[in-house]
């Protein structure tokens, strides 16, 4: 069990790093998030069935953690979240993605959405879980998940065309 | 028909594949009269291309060996990860509010060179302190393996408790720990409890440590004990050891 566990954590790293990612904007954020998501997995590893998924097991972890760490960043006064993540240019947001204008600017305008909409965007859309799993992994009922995530989509292609627009490009 | 007929979240969902096959018959009809709707579906499909295409990337990076480490690691030596987000500064009010905490919740005495004293700090009234934890400190040490941080609450304060190893010498379980309020970072009180009728029962004088025991690089769970030894231990537990030793009830 112990050695399954760990083989099939770590098949997962690269998942979990880009779903860290799209939460965090940042791969240093995602790799922390990452590591302390996988410690506190190993302590409820029995909560954990072999055989079952543990992508959304692990997305739920990680989506408590992030949770926690924003709510402790602002008992202390510290602005690390979604605001502070809008106006911080980091270079290593684009890391490893192609080099169209296009999906630069996808990156980009993720770091500018809401929390509650690139939750929704990183777990349905990037990594492929049906609604209902998604809204598993938050604790809401499916049709918020559904809402928000149209919501989502929608803002996100209005922002991306009206920037294709001041840019002389159109995306399609 | 509309688009004002029609839902996003259902226009979504016809989108992804999400629909059942009636209403997805329904939407199809619809959209073959209403370009309108079909430019709506078009969107959220391309909405969900760009998206995978912007981070599918991502998973072709190499992971950092560090995260693989972390995992490999994970149950045999307890690692303490960097805290993000609270760091630097505070120390002195770090030391007031955590002293201030000992002396509340353990019900003992202790003095720094600098702060204001509190009551008898004699080592008579010191030992006196020791005795059963409280409930949820209690309960943290039960079911916390050595190297991982516990949030619980104590005299109305947040409170970051660290074991940091696991000792089962001459016949007594022992446990060292740490003890923070993350408010502030910097010092922290250690203290050893022991097992006594099926409770941990505190040992030593816990001590504050003037530098940082949290969150503020790597620690093994061996790595910690500096006061343990005092009481007669010397060879902590293995991360595995430990946590068969908690699976049997710390018997």
């Amino acid at each position: 069990m112990t050695m399954d566990f760990k083989t099939e954590l770590t098949a997962l790293l690269p998942r979990l790093r880009r779903f860290a990612l799209v939460r965090t904007g940042s791969l240093d954020a995602a790799d922390d998030l990452v590591q302390a998501a996988c410690e506190r997995a190993w302590v409820a590893r029995d909560t954990w069935k072999p055989g079952t998924r543990m992508d959304s097991w692990m997305f739920t972890i990680m989506q408590n953690l992030h949770i926690d760490e924003i709510r402790t960043a602002a008992t202390h006064g510290i602005r690390e979240s979604a605001e502070t993540l809008e106006v911080v240019p980091d270079q290593r947001w684009s890391q490893g993605m192609e080099a169209g204008l296009a999906l630069e600017q996808v990156a980009r305008i993720m770091k500018q959405l809401p929390e509650s909409m690139r939750v929704v965007l990183a777990l349905v859309p990037i990594e492929g879980l049906t609604y209902q799993e998604a809204a598993d992994v938050l604790g809401v009922p499916v049709g918020t998940v559904m809402s928000r995530l149209a919501r989502a989509r929608s803002e996100l292609m209005r922002r991306l065309q009206a920037g294709a627009g001041e840019a002389g490009w159109v995306a399609t | 028909m509309s688009t004002h007929d029609w839902s996003d979240e259902v226009l979504m969902a016809y989108a992804d594949g999400a629909l059942h096959a009636p209403d997805a018959a329904r939407v199809r009809e619809a959209t073959a009269a209403d370009p309108e709707i079909a430019a709506r579906i078009d969107m959220f499909r391309a909405s969900g291309r760009l998206l995978r295409e912007a981070f599918g990337p991502v998973l072709r990076q190499p992971v950092p060996q560090r995260l693989c480490d972390a995992v490999q690691a994970l149950g045999s030596e307890a690692v303490v990860r960097p805290e993000r987000g609270v760091r630097a500064g505070r120390r002195r009010r770090a030391a007031m509010v955590v002293l201030a905490i000992a002396a509340t919740v353990l019900g003992v005495m202790i003095t720094l060179p600098g702060l204001e004293r509190r009551g008898r700090d004699t080592p008579a009234s010191l030992l006196a302190a020791t005795g059963p934890l409280p409930a949820s400190l209690n309960d943290t040490l039960d079911r916390l393996p050595s190297g991982e941080v516990g949030h619980l609450t104590l005299a109305a304060r947040e409170v970051e408790v660290l074991p940091l190893a696991s000792y089962d010498e001459a016949g007594v379980v022992c446990r060292e720990f740490d003890l923070k309020v993350p408010a502030a970072s910097g010092e922290s009180l250690r203290g050893v409890a022991c097992r006594d009728a099926n409770r941990w029962v505190l040992r030593s004088t816990p001590e504050s440590m003037p530098k940082p025991a949290l969150g503020d690089g790597y620690e093994t769970a061996a790595g910690g004990g500096e006061l343990a030894p005092r009481l007669g231990l010397h060879r902590p537990l293995s991360g595995e050891e430990e946590r068969r030793l908690m699976a049997r009830g710390w018997r």
